[in-house]
């Protein structure tokens, strides 16, 4: 029991003290946080299309989040979520524009392996450095992040990608046969909001994701190697391997972003869609403590709160939307120092004879 | 004409120069520092804020190092005292710095995006240029001629064997991360009140970091690191030029500023010389 | 003798439930070399810690040249002038040797190196006592008996005179070792106290002019290794007469098989036998561990040298443990229905507690760690109908099976690869003791610089020859 309910407690120690801090934060502003927390939770859950809004972000961010779990189950820390899902989006834009005839059917086919594929192969960069150069993931991906958004910038003004329609930096609009918003029973019941179907995407990975990594060998190799990368070596799970396909499949996660993007709500893309969902996506695998399965939760409370922190700019006079990565990082902050914390608590139960039963 | 792409390749290698060698003193003592974006961010602010304040960039620039040495303890309370991961308590100071800045802002100028304009005698003129030749003097000298450079290395290359020779190697970074702070504040103010006038939002647009891949390219060493960053800055300033040309083939700007990123990534696959990151860098 | 460089009287020291020093007493002479011996986990090391101010006693009283001493940090011991040589050495490769000696002779940290003053002092110091070193050169550039000169430089130049010594031995070949012994009677000579921590119980009785035992955190016995035999100190040690392992190996026919269990590019080991390798470390022992493991098949083990950081993954379950080097016996898709099982019966079967294989490896003691790495390699899934899961892998590769481990677990290990062999399985025994060796061995093939240089039957055995072979010199 120890083993489940002493992360889940300092978790909720994490969330709490995010709150908290944000709710002193209001209170220096002269703001009610009682009254900035309902707005949020207006904002966030308000609607059938403000709930449709808030699953559109938990979508990206359940995404990134498993991108962002996986590979930390190799040991790898990818920052580069952002700048995968940026390639990804971008190509399916690219090859949706290249092919534009084709049936509707075919072209989700393609936007899926297109998504999969770019994500994949970006983060395999950092992945393949990491493992036969040990070039260090965290710098790596950081440098793909502004490599990818400098190379979108300049591919957008291109002639044959760009929307003449308007001054918007992004790509000409997709033919139908990709963009499938129109026909999506989702988007009607969300009240045409930014979400679709591809939210079920979310829910199915988060079973395979769990089966893989704990259920399959590969899967266990690759923890293994996060675990203890001499230990696997020497066991023959050839751990260089393995950091590979784990940024290759976080890299995949990441690129389906695209799908909700592209296919799902604008039919383009447009430079700067993703309000950093890939750094958003640290804080939630972290408040997920990594578990496939707990993602989709954390993903939808951090969009509750983004997405419910965009009209703090509107309704108060002295916080904006940016109370919400105040308490992102504090959540972040608090995670990080988990371990000291949970130390701390096992050593005051040894103390006060908690523990006694276990 | 030479001169003019000397000294404005000098003065937008002056904030990396200053943050790369923050976050040389933070990785050479063992330490990964990524926090160096937010910490940019905390100088540039309070640099600006302070100026405003009372008319004087010194003490803009007192306050932002001020605000830094603040930044590095708390970054290394975290990191040493609690014992948090550098890489995820380095991204939450990073996101911490971004969050609060517009909150404050708000609450002091009603804007988020940005402080009002420095009047000309509250920003730098030539100052940080001098102080640049100053600190990066002490730096090279630190590390070539003291015995507190010998301990910075040791610590980031065999704690241990500092310990074993009487010296606590968690001070030493206790006192290399506050550095680092201070270094990297510096850096941020001066793009706030040196570079521009003022503060505004996304002022620093990703110069933590780049000063990171610089001290990557420098091989956390001080000369070459500040190379790197003047390569950085030349990169920048051919980009800056020929926006500002008017040519009329459009040439990719945006190429020219993958150049640096490029070429670190391309460092980290270990192909042109060995990397050498201390050995005990990140545990 | 003259008079007493140091002394330990009644001290005891205890980590959370476990004593690891009750009333240790200990009196060293100026000008001797001291002996420390025990087991591993006997407390030697924390005395020695303690005396180097590393750890604070909780009762007793240290006393070094006649005065009452307590330090609050290690810094105030080296400046009286007690300095230790660990066993993982104190040198960052990246440095060169003059910046290791210096490290941390200064206090003011704005102070410069003075390069000239320091050179001088430690040329005269090298000089004077035999240690010929080049200053300029990086650390990681000198073989280890080099790095082990800068070591106890690094001592001199800070005027020690009480050195203490970690198991210096260890990684030195056989000629090495005799040259050490060289320096350290120098050292000796000039008036210098040497503490010297050993298992060798051999070198201890060659070079230690008093010796004292450590057993269970006490210290049991002061005694002149010349005038005690090996087998006695032993079995003051252990605390018990020591009855040695069984092999029936001289009581039967040298049988030859020739069924191949695992065939290298040099050498092939056979069914019932063991070959042994011999060497000293680093010369080219992980090439023909790395071999191996390219050509292992699902059914066997491995026992590797560092026990608990290459076998173990500290932060996951056991049944994860389990799986890590079982992982080729099952199907991809692992089922902890069909595998859990397996797993308690290691742990039941080898007494490891608490019996809970959910339990994260990290809340195992050492021993109960030790026990079930050894239970998990020895375990391979019955490939008859008797359904014993214990008759071991067919092919066992052991690196340094012993190292590190009290001389009850010794010898119950030894005891398993013998019975490996007895099954008719092969084993390959790559280890730096020779006398494990000797004992366990059916072959020794003796490594130098990367090369088989001499393969020695047992017929053929003999300790001399072999240590020559291990330091380069034929033996024809």
């Amino acid at each position: 029991m120890k083993k489940i309910l002493l992360p889940l407690f300092s978790t909720f120690i994490s969330l709490l003290m995010g709150l908290l801090l944000g709710s002193v934060i209001a209170a220096f502003a002269d703001e009610n946080p009682l009254h900035i927390l309902q707005i949020i939770w207006n904002s966030g859950l308000g609607s059938k299309y403000d709930l449709g809004t808030t699953l559109y972000y938990a979508n990206a961010l359940a995404l990134t989040g498993y991108s962002v779990a996986v590979a930390f189950h190799a040991g790898l820390f990818n920052i580069g979520a952002e700048g995968q899902l940026n390639m990804a989006t971008l190509m399916v834009a690219i090859v949706g524009l290249t092919f534009p005839s084709v049936s509707p059917f075919l072209g989700i086919i393609i936007s899926f392996s297109v998504a999969m594929m770019a994500g994949a192969l970006w983060a395999g960069i950092a992945g393949l450095l990491k493992a036969y150069r040990g070039g260090h993931e965290v710098i790596s991906t950081i440098m793909l992040n502004i490599i990818a958004s400098a190379l979108a910038s300049w591919l957008i003004t291109l002639p044959v990608l760009r929307n003449t329609e308007n001054q918007n930096p992004e790509t000409r609009q997709l033919s139908l046969s990709y963009f499938v918003r129109g026909a999506d029973p989702l988007v009607k019941f969300f009240m045409d909001s930014p979400t679709s179907s591809s939210i079920l995407i979310i829910f199915l990975l988060a079973i395979l994701l769990w089966a893989f990594l704990f259920r399959t060998r590969t899967g266990f190799a690759i923890r293994a190697t996060g675990q203890n990368e001499v230990a696997a070596e020497l066991a023959g799970l050839n751990p260089k391997l393995m950091k590979v396909i784990a940024m290759l499949i976080a890299g995949a996660c990441a690129g389906l972003v695209a799908i909700g993007e592209v296919n799902g709500h604008t039919g383009k893309f447009l430079l700067g869609f993703s309000p950093e969902f890939g750094f958003m996506g640290i804080a939630v695998a972290l408040l997920a403590r990594n578990q496939p399965l707990a993602i989709p939760p954390a993903a939808f409370l951090f969009a509750i709160l983004h997405k419910g922190a965009g009209d703090l700019d509107i309704e108060t006079k002295n916080i904006t939307r940016d109370l919400a990565v105040v308490i992102q990082a504090v959540v972040v902050l608090s995670i990080s120092i988990s371990p000291w914390l949970e130390e701390k608590i096992l050593a005051f139960m040894v103390n006060h004879k908690w523990g006694a039963k276990e | 004409m030479i001169l003019s792409w000397a000294m404005s390749i000098l003065r937008v290698s002056t904030p990396l120069i200053f943050a790369s060698l923050g976050g040389l003193m933070s990785e050479r003592s063992g330490v990964i520092n990524i926090a160096l974006e937010g910490l940019m961010l905390i100088g540039a602010f309070t640099a600006a804020v302070v100026a405003l304040m009372t008319h004087s960039p010194y003490l803009g620039l007192m306050a932002a190092i001020v605000a830094g040495a603040l930044g590095g303890l708390f970054y290394a309370f975290c990191v040493l005292k609690l014992k948090a991961n550098q890489i995820i308590s380095g991204t939450a100071i990073n996101l911490l710095a971004m969050g609060m800045i517009p909150l404050i802002l708000k609450i002091l100028y009603g804007s988020t995006g940005a402080t009002p304009n420095l009047e000309m005698n509250e920003r730098f003129l030539s100052f940080p240029l001098v102080l640049l030749v100053f600190i990066c003097a002490l730096i090279f000298a630190l590390f070539k001629y003291t015995h507190l450079g010998l301990w910075i290395s040791f610590s980031g290359e065999h704690p241990d064997a500092l310990e074993s020779a009487g010296i606590s190697s968690d001070k030493i970074r206790w006192f290399a991360l506050t550095c680092s702070g201070i270094l990297a504040s510096i850096g941020g103010a001066s793009v706030s009140i040196y570079l521009s006038s003022g503060y505004s939002r996304n002022m620093i647009g990703g110069r933590g970091f780049m000063s990171l891949a610089a001290m990557i390219l420098g091989r956390w060493r001080p000369k070459t690191t500040v190379l790197a960053c003047l390569f950085f800055g030349l990169c920048d300033v051919i980009q800056m030029r020929l926006q500002s040309a008017n040519l009329s083939i459009a040439l990719p700007t945006q190429l020219i500023q993958i150049i640096p990123y490029l070429m670190t990534l391309i460092v980290l696959t270990g192909l042109v010389g060995k990397s050498i990151a201390p050995k005990a860098l990140g545990k | 003798m003259l008079g007493v460089a140091l002394e330990l009287r009644k001290i005891s020291k205890q980590f959370g439930q476990v004593l690891a020093n009750h009333k240790v007493d200990l009196k060293v002479h100026v000008g001797s070399i001291h002996a420390i011996i025990g087991e591993n986990g006997a407390g030697k090391s924390t005395a020695m810690k303690i005396l180097c101010g590393f750890y604070h006693q909780d009762s007793g009283e240290i006393i070094v040249k006649e005065k009452k001493v307590r330090w609050p940090s290690p810094k105030e011991a080296l400046a009286s002038g007690i300095g230790m040589v660990y066993q993982h050495f104190m040198l960052a490769g990246t440095h060169t040797v003059f910046e290791n000696i210096v490290l941390g002779t200064i206090d003011y940290p704005w102070s410069l190196i003075q390069k000239k003053e320091a050179r001088l002092k430690i040329e005269k110091l090298s000089k004077y006592y035999g240690l010929a070193l080049d200053l300029d050169v990086n650390v990681e550039k000198l073989s280890v008996g080099e790095q082990q000169r800068v070591e106890i430089l690094k001592l001199l130049f800070r005027d020690t005179d009480i050195l203490i010594l970690d198991e210096p031995t260890a990684v030195l070949s056989p000629i090495e070792i005799e040259s050490f012994f060289g320096q350290l009677r120098n050292l000796k000579n000039e008036g210098k106290t040497i503490l010297l921590i050993t298992h060798k119980l051999k070198e201890v009785k060659a070079i230690a002019d008093k010796a004292t035992i450590f057993r269970d955190g006490k210290t049991v016995a002061e005694i002149t290794p010349a005038d005690f035999s090996i087998e006695a100190m032993a079995e003051l040690m252990v605390g018990r007469k020591l009855v040695g392992i069984s092999d029936n190996r001289n009581n039967r026919e040298e049988e030859k098989s020739s069924e191949v269990i695992i065939s290298l590019p040099d050498f092939k080991v056979h069914a019932g036998e063991i070959v042994g390798i011999a060497g000293v470390e680093g010369n080219g022992q992980r090439t023909i561990i790395d071999q191996t493991l390219k050509l292992r098949t699902a059914d066997s083990g491995m026992l590797p040298e560092k026990r608990l950081e290459e076998a173990l993954m500290l932060g996951a379950s056991l049944y994860e443990n389990f799986l890590l080097t079982k992982w080729r016996q099952f199907s991809w898709w692992l089922s902890p229905k069909i595998i859990m099982p397996y797993v308690k019966e290691v742990l039941s079967r080898f007494d490891i507690r608490p019996l809970n294989a959910n339990l994260i490896a990290k809340n195992f003691s050492g021993g109960n760690q030790q026990k079930f790495v050894v239970g998990r390699e020895l375990w391979s899934l019955s490939r008859d109908l008797t359904k014993d899961n214990f008759k071991g892998p067919k092919f066992l590769l052991a690196c340094q099976p012993t190292r590190g481990v009290d001389i009850n677990a010794m010898e119950f290990i030894h005891q398993r690869i013998l019975e490996q062999r007895d099954r008719g399985h092969g084993v390959l025994l790559v280890s730096s003791e020779l006398d494990e060796l000797l004992r366990l061995a059916d072959r020794i093939l003796v490594l130098y610089r990367g090369k088989i240089v001499k393969e020695f039957k047992r017929s053929e055995f003999n300790e001399t020859k072999i240590g020559l072979a291990m330091a380069g010199g034929s033996s024809s």
